[in-house]
C-alpha cells in the first residue's frame, strides 16, 4: 500500500488496495490532468494502463 | 425426453389418491420447468453468516441449478450474487471460499467489488468510451435476502412474500434450529469447509423424503442399527446417538403444512426441559458443558413447551430443498434430472470450547457424509431408484404415497400444523408434492400466496 504509480495518461496515483490477482490495483489520484478523474478520486486501474512506478518527488 | 403430450402435471400428481407418476422424478422437461417455476420463485437456503464472518469473505453456494456467491461486503452487509460475469457469462469466482477485494472475470477483466458494483473492465476507455455507465452492469443480485437468526435465505422473485410469511407456522421451529444449546438466538456457527458430494439421483428423492420417511429406517439402516449408532439406535440399551438421547419426554410426529414445509418433528409431551443425560463419554468436558447449557435453557423455557422441531432427533424440510435439524443442515441441489449435489453443514454452539467443537465435528464426520454410518445407506436407495424408474416401462408406473392416508388431523397445540401422531406416514411428502404442483402450475406469486386460496 502507498506505492505511487505513473499511469499512461500521466496521472500519479497511490495504491490503496491490491487484490493480488496481478491485474488490478485500487488507487487514489494524487495528480491528474485527465478529463475523467480528479485528485482524491478512488478508482480501480488495470495493469496495461500503468506506465511505471512514479519517481519520488 | 419430451413431456407426454396427453398428460398434464395435475394428472401426474394425484394427491387425493396418493399416486404420483414416476415421470415427475425422471423427466428432463419437468426438471427444466422446476428451475423456472420453483427455484426462481421460492425462498431458498443459501448458507450461514458464520461462513462469511469478516468483510470481504465469500462462500460459494447454489440456488437451484445455478451457482451463487455469498459475500460480506466491506460495510459488513451480506449479499448473494449469481456467479456469472455480466459481459460473457464467465464465472467471476472459481473458489469455494475466501476473502476478496474484488471479483475479476478472467475472460475480459470485468471486475466487481464486494457490493457487486462493476468497478472496471479491461481497456475501458478505448473500448467503451467516456459515456459507458458501469452502474448499469452490476453482478446480478437476489431480489430479496433475509438473515434469519444467522441463517441466510434468498429469492430471485421480488414479488415473493416475506421470508416469515413463506415459512408460515413452521417459522418458530426454524428459529429454534439456529439457537445454541442454552436457547440463545443465533447461537450457532457452521464448521468449515462444508461437505459436498454428488449423487446420481433426482433431487426430489432426498429432498422430499428425508424428513419424514419413517418406514425406511428399520431396513435401510439395519446394519448401523445393529451397531447401536444409527437413527433407531436402541439395541440392548446401547444408545449412543448423542442427540436422540437428549429429550426423552417427546414423541416424533409427521407434521405437514399447507406451505409444503414439514417433516418428522419432535413434539414435546411435557413442559420445560428434561434433565440432561450424559452422552459424550468419549469427549472430556462435553457433558459438563452441555449440562450447564441445559440448565440455562431450562431457565428460558420455564413451564412452556419446547418448540417442536429439530432437537431430540427431529428434522424437517423447508420447501423446496433443505432439511433442518438442531445440528445439521442437509441441502439438496438439483444439478440435472439425475444428478443431485448433496451438501452438509454442521452447526455447533459458537461459544462452545474447542474440545466440544472438535467432539461434535468428529461425531458429524462419523455419522454423516458418504463414508459415514448412515448417509451411505440412504444414498444406495436413492441412487438405484432413479435409474430403475427411468426406463420407458418403469415410467408408466406410479409411486404410491399411501401411508397414513386420512389419519392427519389439525394439531391442537400448534395452529397450521396437521399431524399424524406417529412417524409411519407420508403426510408430509404428500404436502410437499401438493405444494410442488401449485408452484409448477402457478403463473406468479399471486397464485401461491396466501396459501390454499
Amino acid at each position: 500500500m502507498g506505492t505511487k504509480l505513473l499511469l499512461k495518461d500521466q496521472s500519479i496515483v497511490e495504491i490503496i488496495g491490491n487484490p493480488g490477482d496481478g491485474g488490478w490495483v485500487q488507487v487514489r489520484y494524487l495528480e491528474t490532468q485527465a478529463d475523467d478523474a480528479a485528485v482524491g478520486d478512488e478508482e480501480w486501474v488495470f495493469y496495461p494502463d500503468v506506465q511505471d512506478f512514479a519517481q519520488e518527488m | 425426453m419430451a413431456l407426454q403430450q396427453d398428460r398434464s402435471l395435475r394428472s401426474m400428481v394425484d394427491i387425493e389418491s396418493g399416486l404420483v407418476s414416476r415421470e415427475v422424478y425422471v423427466n428432463d422437461e419437468i426438471f427444466r420447468q422446476e428451475q423456472e417455476q420453483i427455484f426462481m420463485r421460492a425462498w431458498l437456503f443459501v448458507g450461514h453468516e458464520s461462513m462469511v464472518p469478516n468483510p470481504g469473505d465469500f462462500a460459494a453456494s447454489r440456488m437451484g441449478a445455478e451457482e451463487v456467491i455469498m459475500v460480506r461486503d466491506r460495510k459488513n452487509k451480506v449479499h448473494v450474487f449469481l456467479n456469472t460475469c455480466r459481459h460473457r457469462g464467465m464465472k467471476v469466482c472459481r473458489y469455494d471460499r475466501g476473502n476478496a477485494l474484488v471479483f475479476t472475470c478472467p475472460f475480459h477483466a470485468w471486475t466487481y467489488d464486494t457490493e457487486g458494483k462493476l468497478v472496471g473492465m479491461g481497456h475501458q476507455k478505448q473500448a467503451y468510451g467516456p459515456d459507458f455507465d458501469k452502474a448499469e452492469w452490476p453482478l446480478h443480485e437476489v431480489a430479496q435476502l433475509r438473515n434469519y437468526y444467522g441463517s441466510i435465505w434468498a429469492t430471485w422473485d421480488p414479488k415473493a412474500p416475506s421470508f416469515e410469511e413463506y415459512l408460515g407456522p413452521i417459522a418458530p421451529s426454524v428459529r429454534h434450529c439456529f439457537q445454541s444449546s442454552d436457547g440463545e438466538d443465533n447461537g450457532l456457527e457452521v464448521f468449515m469447509p462444508i461437505m459436498r458430494w454428488r449423487i446420481p439421483t433426482n433431487w426430489k428423492f432426498p429432498a422430499f423424503s428425508f424428513a419424514g420417511d419413517g418406514t425406511h429406517g428399520a431396513m435401510t439402516h439395519l446394519s448401523v442399527n445393529a451397531a447401536a449408532v444409527g437413527p433407531q439406535g436402541t439395541r440392548g440399551g446401547g444408545e449412543r446417538h448423542l442427540l436422540r438421547a437428549e429429550f426423552p419426554r417427546k414423541s416424533h410426529e409427521i407434521v405437514a403444512t399447507e406451505y409444503g414445509h414439514g417433516g418428522h418433528l419432535a413434539i414435546y409431551g411435557a413442559t420445560g426441559v428434561p434433565p440432561y443425560r450424559d452422552t459424550w463419554d468419549t469427549v472430556p468436558g462435553a457433558d459438563d458443558y452441555y449440562r450447564a447449557q441445559r440448565e440455562k435453557k431450562a431457565a428460558k423455557v420455564g413451564e412452556h413447551y419446547m418448540t417442536p422441531g429439530g432437537h431430540g432427533g427431529g428434522h424437517f424440510n423447508i420447501f423446496p430443498n433443505v432439511t433442518l435439524d438442531s445440528w445439521r443442515i442437509l441441502h439438496w441441489h438439483p444439478i440435472a434430472p439425475g444428478v443431485t449435489e448433496s451438501w452438509r453443514l454442521f452447526q455447533v454452539d459458537k461459544n462452545a470450547p474447542k474440545e466440544v467443537k472438535d467432539g461434535v465435528r468428529h461425531y458429524a464426520m462419523r455419522y454423516c457424509e458418504p463414508m459415514g454410518c448412515t448417509e451411505s445407506d440412504d444414498m444406495e436407495n436413492w441412487n438405484y431408484a432413479y435409474p430403475a424408474s427411468k426406463g420407458a416401462v418403469a415410467q408408466t408406473l406410479d409411486y404410491p404415497f399411501l401411508q397414513a392416508m386420512g389419519q392427519a388431523a389439525p394439531n391442537e397445540r400448534y395452529p397450521g400444523f396437521v399431524s399424524v401422531g406417529h412417524t409411519y406416514a407420508e403426510e408430509n411428502q404428500r404436502a410437499r408434492l401438493r405444494r410442488w404442483l401449485e408452484f409448477m402450475e402457478a403463473s406468479s406469486w399471486d397464485d401461491l400466496f396466501p396459501v390454499n386460496k
